[in-house]
């Protein structure tokens, strides 16, 4: 659940901070509307946010109609449509069977027509391959059959050859093969593949279509029928919601059927056709005045009119190259922006000079994907699409100077390729940046940085001091295993004036399992997936602060110094340059605590979202004196818990601290090690290289602790667990744990562990001992604190993450 | 910014007339029989427009390479 309200926490720190820059959650200001310019903050302004592409909401037929409706029926019929419905629907469906030729069912809103859809065409016998930027609200309608046992898949986006791939696969398990689409995409404008989803309807009998066309309505096609039907008719395996608010201008949604036997089974039991109110008489006015519109030729002079505006759009975005990211003859442009600090910039740039425009944000597209969306529509005169770009070309490069990025990032965020003109801006920023007075200082190599340097700044804040560190990299290189080979990366920048470091860090790049953090009942899925012979399905390469055998305080900042975020300024483009050269997909800063609302909005400015890492569990309070104070120092309850869970088997349990093992010890060990790690899909990694094992073994940083079984056992001197601990610092930190389950239920030994590693960490003079991930309840009542722990993220592509949300969502509704 | 005669060209009639009014200048309109023939300047090249009085229909909207044909619509 953390990991949901922390993406809530980072839409709502998104949305906030723009609704205090005065850009997000705006009114309009004026008493009556006129063409296509609206008043915000007291300011008139241009208006490139309208989705009414044919400007028809001011089309005097539509508005007489919708008074007329009104005089006639009222301002509300307030019946459900299961009993009644006021005349005009009537009239309505009878004139959207003309114009698109198929039976049609009305719905309030396409949202309501999904809900009314999906859950009655789709059956728990069918799959469902969903696109990967479908539409929110056809996903939502999605999430209400997951629980019917339904296959659902995610396909990366119009990627059609896989698209056949998985009809090819899924043919003989499912009745049908849905794939779930939208005609012309909200945020980018780019459109689904007809020509190729028609062959595979033709190609496959089970493969079916499911078609948002809500961007499309209207503006294309006989009738404005949407760009879906453009160039080809209805097919027999298709079904279509479009929208009436956006061109059609009316307000509602219609949902077009291959037969009227699918139409009316929808129209029956379809939950909001039953239970929820209908258009109301002002909207079925407006519409059947525009439908009667679209049966007219002049919804093509309308089309023809806009078709030039986009046409005309795209050369002046061109003439003024600007970072379009798909070019096409829909009415929805965006311009890359790369991160959320330049989206709110030029958002208002753009609304000084006089122009609205959407800002196209997380959750909407990935954040490093942020950029500025705009529409036209047939009211805009060609004047005003040409200054508006104009205005948005000369902001831009101000902008992007104002926040630090140059061209090349926006191109590279949305793997475009980089023109030539713009390589003269990259020089130009890169030589700002070195007129800085900090310096990035990177190494490759713990081995080049001076030991007291390092330590000065890490020592004691976890397992990765100058030693520690030395250990990692000489187990983690030059492995078989591609997940046992990680990148070291040092990255410290000074103050050049004081000499004193502002950033610093150490990065390592691995490849981690994307599903690390997934609930287990989700690893265990995946799993199956990867022993099935595919090991690293659902694998991503990941550039991270720290590594996945430390943790701590990873990234220093001194945020006394004025350059603090000068210096993080540098730190992102050092880590992106890595993030290049590695080919990672993610960057991961990782193991905060403490995070105060600046940092946060800082790190969210420049496109990282902020994740829930498990709690992390402490324990802090060794000022008692022994164990008998310990004891007293517990909870009654946990106390109680001691006695009969720790305590009890005591006498049964010799507890050793080993020296110079031999590989016996270690390869018992090991198996130790890898029964815990195969049972704990909690925090799913891939298992550690025995190496690793004999490197901690002969550093003195480390110690290892032993459980074995008592004389009088039935095996006496049995090793039954052992923990491996960083005791470096002045903290006591167990790393790993290996156990032998078959003796944990009779003498407690997981309980034991815990109890043996609060008493050693005293033992040797420590100020705290870490206990680690999961397992909070045992920890609490050994009197751990959880620390609440988080990571920020960045993700280039989401579409594994999207893959274990849809195995997450249907696992945890059956 | 500049359009081109070709990318001009690939707009209808009725925009192009648009274009002409928003970002050209009319240097001529005249009144020949049942025609209002107008020439504007725009970009960097100019543009004869036909207008039909009778049926208010657009007829013709066509950059010109040659100069000279204004001299000659001011004889008319």
């Amino acid at each position: 659940m953390r990991s949901v309200n922390t993406v809530i926490e980072t839409i709502d720190q998104i949305i906030s901070d723009g609704v205090k820059r005065d850009i997000l959650h705006l009114y309009t200001d004026d008493s009556k509307f006129g063409g296509n310019y609206i008043l915000l903050k007291g300011k008139k302004v241009v208006n490139f946010g309208s989705c009414s592409y044919l400007g028809l909401e001011f089309d005097p037929r539509l508005k007489e109609a919708s008074k007329i409706a009104i005089d006639n029926y009222g301002t509300q019929f307030s019946e459900s449509r299961a009993y009644v419905s006021i005349g005009l629907y009537r009239e309505l469906e009878e004139l959207f069977y003309r114009l698109f030729e198929a039976p049609c069912v009305i719905t309030p809103t396409t949202t309501l027509g999904h809900i009314s859809n999906i859950p009655v065409l789709i059956s728990s016998s069918d799959a469902i391959i969903t696109d990967q930027q479908v539409h929110n609200s056809v996903n939502t309608a999605v999430k209400l059959i997951a629980a019917s046992g339904t296959h659902i898949e995610v396909l990366r986006h119009n990627r059609m050859d896989l698209l056949e791939e998985k009809i090819k696969l899924l043919r003989n398990k499912h009745q049908k093969i849905w794939y779930l689409a939208d005609g012309i995409y909200s945020m980018f404008g780019d459109t689904a593949p007809m020509d190729d989803l028609i062959r595979l309807l033709n190609l496959y009998p089970q493969f079916h279509l499911y078609i948002d066309d809500a961007h499309g309505m209207s503006i294309h096609g006989k009738n404005g029928r949407g760009s879906v039907l453009n160039k080809h008719p209805f097919h027999p395996k298709m079904v279509m919601a479009t929208s009436l608010a956006k061109a059609f201008a009316t307000g509602g949604a219609v949902m077009v059927y291959p037969n009227k036997e699918m139409a009316r089974r929808v129209r029956t039991c379809g939950g909001p056709l039953i239970t929820s109110g209908p258009l109301q008489p002002a909207q079925l006015g407006a519409a059947v005045a525009a439908a009667k519109i679209h049966l007219t030729d002049e919804i093509y002079t309308m089309q023809e009119e806009l078709q030039d505006r986009i046409k005309f759009a795209n050369l002046m975005l061109r003439k003024y190259r600007l970072p379009v990211i798909a070019e096409n003859n829909a009415a929805v442009f965006f311009i890359g922006v790369h991160l959320p600090k330049v989206g709110y910039n030029m958002v208002r740039r753009m609304l000084e000079a006089g122009y609205y425009v959407n800002l196209g944000i997380f959750p909407a597209v990935p954040m490093k994907n942020t950029g500025i969306r705009f529409t036209i529509t047939r009211l805009h005169s060609f004047s005003q699409i040409e200054q508006m770009i104009r205005t948005m070309a000369e902001e831009l490069p101000k902008a992007l100077k104002e926040e630090g990025i140059c061209y090349e990032d926006i191109y590279k965020a949305f793997k475009l390729p980089l023109p030539e003109e713009q390589l003269v801006d990259t020089e130009v920023a890169s030589v700002i940046k070195q007129a800085l007075s900090l310096k990035t200082f990177h190494y490759k190599t713990i081995r080049d940085i001076p030991k007291e340097e390092w330590n000065g700044i890490f020592a004691g804040k976890g397992t990765f001091d100058w030693d520690g560190l030395l250990l990692l990299e000489n187990t983690f290189q030059n492995n078989e295993l591609p997940e046992n080979n990680w990148k070291f990366d040092y990255v410290i920048i000074k103050d050049i004036v004081t000499g004193q470091p502002v950033v610093a860090t150490f990065l390592t790049t691995a490849l981690w399992k994307d599903d690390m953090l997934s609930p287990a009942f989700v690893s265990e899925n995946v799993e199956l997936k990867r022993t099935a012979g595919d090991p690293y399905y659902l694998t991503s390469n990941v550039i991270s602060t720290g590594s996945l055998l430390t943790e701590g305080d990873h990234l220093f900042i001194d945020r006394t110094s004025p350059y603090w975020k000068e210096a993080m300024q540098l730190f992102f483009d050092k880590i992106n340059l890595l993030q290049e050269k590695y080919n990672t997909n993610s960057i991961v800063l990782r193991d905060f605590q403490h995070i105060d609302e600046e940092f946060e909005s800082f790190l969210i400015d420049n496109g990282f979202f902020k994740t829930a890492m498990p709690d992390n569990n402490v324990v802090t309070d060794l000022s008692w004196s022994d164990a008998e104070e310990f004891y007293q120092g517990l909870s009654k309850w946990s106390k109680a818990h001691f006695r009969k869970q720790v305590k009890k088997y005591q006498d049964k349990l010799d507890i050793c601290i080993e020296r110079n093992p031999t590989k016996e010890d270690i390869d018992h060990w090991y198996a130790l090690y890898e029964n815990v790690k195969n049972n704990s899909l909690e925090l799913n990694t891939f298992t550690l290289p025995k190496d690793l094992f004999i490197n901690i073994a002969n550093d003195r940083s480390w110690e290892i602790l032993t459980i074995k079984l008592s004389p009088g056992t039935k095996e006496p001197q049995k090793t039954v667990c052992v923990v491996f601990s960083h005791i470096g610092g002045d903290s006591y930190i167990p790393m790993i744990i290996g156990m032998d389950y078959s003796c944990n239920k009779e003498y407690k030994v997981y309980r034991q562990a815990l109890y043996q590693l609060v008493m050693r960490g005293k033992m040797i003079g420590k100020k705290a001992v870490h206990l680690g991930f999961s397992a909070a309840i045992e920890k609490k009542k050994l009197g751990a604190v959880s620390f609440l722990t988080y990571a920020f993220m960045q993700i280039r592509d989401s579409f594994n993450a999207e893959i274990l949300a849809s195995m997450n969502l249907a696992a945890a509704v059956s | 910014m500049k359009l081109t005669r070709s990318e001009f060209c690939q707009f209808t009639l009725k925009s192009r007339l648009e274009l002409l009014k928003e970002f050209g200048e009319n240097i001529l309109k005249k009144k020949v029989q049942m025609r209002l023939i107008s020439v504007y300047t725009i970009f960097d090249f100019y543009v004869e427009v036909y207008e039909n009085l009778a049926s208010q229909e657009l007829e013709r909207v066509e950059p010109v390479r040659n100069i000279h044909f204004v001299e000659l619509y001011k004889r008319l």
